[in-house]
């Protein structure tokens, strides 16, 4: 190697240093960030107690089934369980009495097969589960376009560095679109950018906390149930059409009954409302026969289950509510879910020890109407 | 190995440092192409590596032989023609034996309603095979055509039939240029390698943010092509252009700046083809290396344009048909290699000037009108020749073009072209515009605004973020000449 080749070298050295200098740091950067906002932990971090005012909420990795499983069964073992899909994430620990410890596990469910696992992977029994059916649960349509039920779904996460990549490149485009605020990023304590950037994750006792939906609710993508219509339009994401209810999920719904009265745990479930412009709009296509026989056909199911109950809060225009306490479609608000619970102790009195007071509902009812919440501007 | 794969990325940098730092004689690092080479395929499917291997023994004693039997051109000739058979064999039965018997029991079936019970074989296509083959052969003529003196040494030879930035896509190479480079000293160039690095930098934003883009568009929505209307029809016809027109240009752009790292240049494969002013001039600036060798070893032994007008016309169908089955054993590719054919013999026999040597523009901003409008036909004849291209036979490719012409031109589908691949075809369009002049798009001028080093490097960490954020976001595709 001669003189000039070897200044070549050094030149062409120095230059792809630099560029990979720069290259690094950028990418460096978005690793840090990633870090620092908790998006990069070990799934099994993630386990842990929240602060009271703590949020979780990741924005690039889904673990929503396993972390409530874990956190159920490792951290929580509560006495009251509420279990189910999203919609049941709106039910707090503030309408549990104080005697009774109490997780909302809601998300870690998506057909009614899981719940069979999750129960039966679950080392200690609560005293009482609080589960939504979710209607479409029932219609064969959405389990196989949907939801195809996997034994593994509570396994524990495994981080996969080959997704590093698209983390980074996930996190630069939010941060040039504005979504990503970097001074929250390195004060925040919320775990999860999401949680940080948002105000959106789970909150310590497991229930959803929906920030970003209080501040601009005309933003959000169902806005006035714009985008639920069109599903109810299209026959898709959770709406597909359907006549019949799946005689398979019906005797899904009894092996866990089965397992729940086995493990005496006592069963209180729902069907779960919809806004009542969306129920309407539904029942206006004809299109959701098995809807209608949802309760018909699983009430027998629970009345062969000691301690067991089912209460359909489908329709809940009988109970006064506006379609703009519901976040979305089929999503109600925390108020709507206190009515709920109201309506089901009042049915059944043994769940009276489990939930706090009448007075106490009220004090909580009147903390969310002072608020003035309007997800739409529908009445 | 890919190119865009995390492998390549270890690779490349492993051999460079021993090319350069442990290997520093020639023959050394001669004999560290072809092992790093043969990796590089090896990577792919090592049991290949035999075919490789085996046409470099044939075609390098080939060579020896023709050189012992000088004096004795009967002699040469059956050395050569015993060469030309054994890598056409090859070539035939591992990309056309299946169709060649398709082919003739339907004919036969047509014809006399007998069904032929072909034994088709259940091969898989050796990724490159026609590039390293046509190379090869090209040695063995050029031998006997005393072109290029007889190489003895073997090492050195399968460097040339091997050397990896070029093995699997092209440029197809020539003894005449390659081969004398694995035959003297290299020295690292300061200047060269910064270019190459540049030139690798655009190749790959062509292929990962163009033309990956391009087919995630494209893909999920050609095979249900009927269901749109002439305008959407016309849109996936476009895609398809910037697809492979980015695809195989970004790949020859990677092997051409690749080499260039390791004091070795290649043939330009591409010259800016969708600026040209006639079909002419765009196959002396699409695939210049395989054009190049179909002129030198078929058409000009054909008599080439130097004869009567009906031979030249026969001579240039019989070189665009062939090369449209060099392509792919698909009656689609013979197709349009017939119809670019059949639109060179048309400019030949209307008179339309194709003489253009220069590149649209030279030395101006903007084109004439004229010559805006000649781009224009250029192209669009260029698309619908694609569309056969990508047919899946002759039938779609036909019912595709009519529906091109024939259907509504009012109902635009949502799905077709998202707008960050129609603003990366544009931003091509306009770059490419600017520097028809250069080399590559990314060798910037002295003067204006990219004299300053940090505009310079603001445009090389943009594509390098553009290609790190396309490279998670988009399907990952293979290259599409890697089938050929």
């Amino acid at each position: 190697m001669n003189k000039q080749e070897r200044y070549d070298f050094r030149r062409f050295g120095a230059r792809l240093a630099w560029f990979l200098l720069l290259v690094s740091a950028i990418i460096g950067f978005g690793c840090l960030c990633l870090y620092k906002s908790g998006e990069l932990y070990s799934f099994s971090s993630y386990i842990r107690p929240l602060q009271q005012d703590q949020l979780f909420g990741l924005a690039y990795r889904y673990y929503d089934k396993s972390y409530k499983f874990h956190m159920t069964d490792e951290v929580e073992h509560p006495q009251v369980l509420a279990l189910g899909s999203s919609r049941i994430m709106q039910v707090k620990r503030s309408v549990v009495s104080p005697d009774n410890s109490f997780y909302n596990a809601g998300g870690a469910i998506q057909n009614v097969q899981e719940l069979s696992l999750f129960i039966n992977n679950l080392h200690d029994s609560p005293q009482l589960i609080l589960v939504n059916l979710d209607q479409w649960w029932f219609n064969r349509a959405y389990i196989e376009e949907d939801q195809p039920f996997s034994p593994s779904v509570y396994d524990e996460p495994a981080f996969e560095f080959s997704k590093l990549g698209r983390f980074v490149c996930d996190f630069y485009t939010d941060l040039i679109m504005g979504k990503i605020d970097l001074g929250k990023v390195f004060s925040s304590h919320h775990i999860g950018l999401n949680a940080i950037c948002n105000e959106n994750g789970f909150a310590a006792d497991g229930s959803r906390y929906q920030g970003d939906m209080i501040v601009a609710p005309e933003l959000q993508e169902d806005y006035n149930f714009k985008n639920v219509l069109e599903r109810i339009q299209n026959g898709n994401q959770r709406f597909q059409y359907g006549d019949k209810a799946d005689s398979s999920m019906v005797s899904a719904v009894d092996d866990f009954l089965s397992q729940c009265v086995a493990r005496k745990i006592k069963v209180a479930a729902f069907l779960p409302p919809l806004a009542p412009f969306v129920w309407q709009k539904m029942q206006e296509t004809g299109k959701y026969g098995y809807m209608s026989q949802l309760y018909i056909i699983l009430q027998p199911v629970f009345e062969k289950h000691e301690g067991c109950s089912l209460y359909d809060f489908t329709d809940v225009t009988a109970m006064g509510v506006h379609n703009y306490d519901f976040d979305d479609g089929f999503h109600g608000s925390e108020i709507i879910y206190n009515g709920i619970i109201r309506q089901m102790v009042h049915l059944d009195s043994t769940l009276v020890p489990y939930f706090v007071s009448e007075p106490e509902m009220d004090r909580l009812d009147s903390i969310y109407i002072s608020k003035n919440i309007r997800y739409h501007s529908i009445e | 190995m890919l190119f865009n794969s995390l492998e390549f990325l270890v690779f490349l940098p492993i051999v460079f440092v021993l090319y350069w730092f442990v290997f520093q004689k020639r023959e050394w690092q001669n004999l560290l192409i072809v092992t790093a080479s043969y990796v590089f395929y090896g990577w792919w499917d090592w049991r290949f590596l035999f075919l490789i291997v085996f046409t470099s023994i044939c075609s390098f004693y080939s060579g020896v032989l023709i050189e012992r039997f000088e004096g004795s051109r009967h002699r040469q000739r059956m050395v050569c023609t015993v060469n030309l058979v054994l890598n056409f064999l090859i070539l035939g039965v591992f990309k056309y034996y299946n169709f060649f018997a398709d082919s003739l029991a339907q004919v036969i079936w047509s014809l006399f309603h007998y069904q032929l019970d072909w034994v088709t074989l259940n091969v898989v296509l050796p990724v490159g095979i026609s590039f390293y083959t046509f190379q090869a052969l090209s040695y063995t003529i050029d031998v006997y055509r005393k072109d290029v003196p007889v190489t003895k040494n073997i090492v050195e030879f399968c460097a040339f039939i091997s050397f990896f930035p070029q093995l699997v896509a092209g440029p197809i190479e020539r003894a005449k240029n390659l081969l004398p480079q694995f035959q003297r000293d290299r020295h690292f160039d300061y200047v060269q390698a910064v270019d190459g690095c540049r030139q690798m930098l655009w190749g790959f934003f062509k292929k990962v943010v163009i033309a990956d883009s391009c087919a995630t568009d494209l893909n999920p929505l050609w095979d249900s092509y009927a269901d749109y209307s002439g305008v959407s029809l016309w849109m996936l016809a476009f895609l398809f252009t910037f697809q492979i027109y980015c695809d195989f240009s970004g790949y020859s752009d990677i092997a051409i700046g690749c080499s260039r790292l390791f004091g070795i240049r290649l043939l330009s494969n591409f010259n800016y083809p969708y600026l040209s002013r006639s079909i002419p001039e765009f196959w002396r600036r699409w695939h210049i290396s395989l054009m190049t060798w179909f002129r030198d070893y078929v058409y000009i032994p054909l008599g080439g344009s130097r004869c009567a007008q009906w031979k030249v016309i026969r001579n240039t169908f019989i070189v665009f048909g062939v090369s449209g089955l060099w392509h792919g054993a698909n009656w689609t590719f013979v197709v349009w290699g017939l119809y670019h054919g059949c639109l060179i013999v048309l400019y030949k026999l209307l008179h339309i000037n194709t003489k253009d040597k220069d590149i649209l523009a030279t030395g101006r901003w903007l084109p004439t009108i004229k010559d805006m409008c000649r781009v224009v036909v250029t192209f669009l004849l260029v698309v619908v020749g694609w569309v056969i291209f990508r047919a899946e036979n002759i039938a779609q490719a036909w019912d595709f073009v009519s529906r091109m012409f024939q259907t509504a031109f009012d109902d635009f589908h949502p799905r077709l072209g998202s707008i960050t691949t129609i603003v990366a075809v544009l931003l091509l369009i306009v770059v490419e515009y600017l520097q028809r002049e250069k080399v590559h798009a990314l060798q910037f001028s002295s003067q204006g605004l990219f004299r300053w080093a940090a505009v310079r490097w603001t445009v090389y960490l943009m594509l390098f973020a553009a290609i790190f954020y396309f490279s998670f976001n988009n399907v990952s595709q293979e290259f599409i000449y890697f089938q050929f």
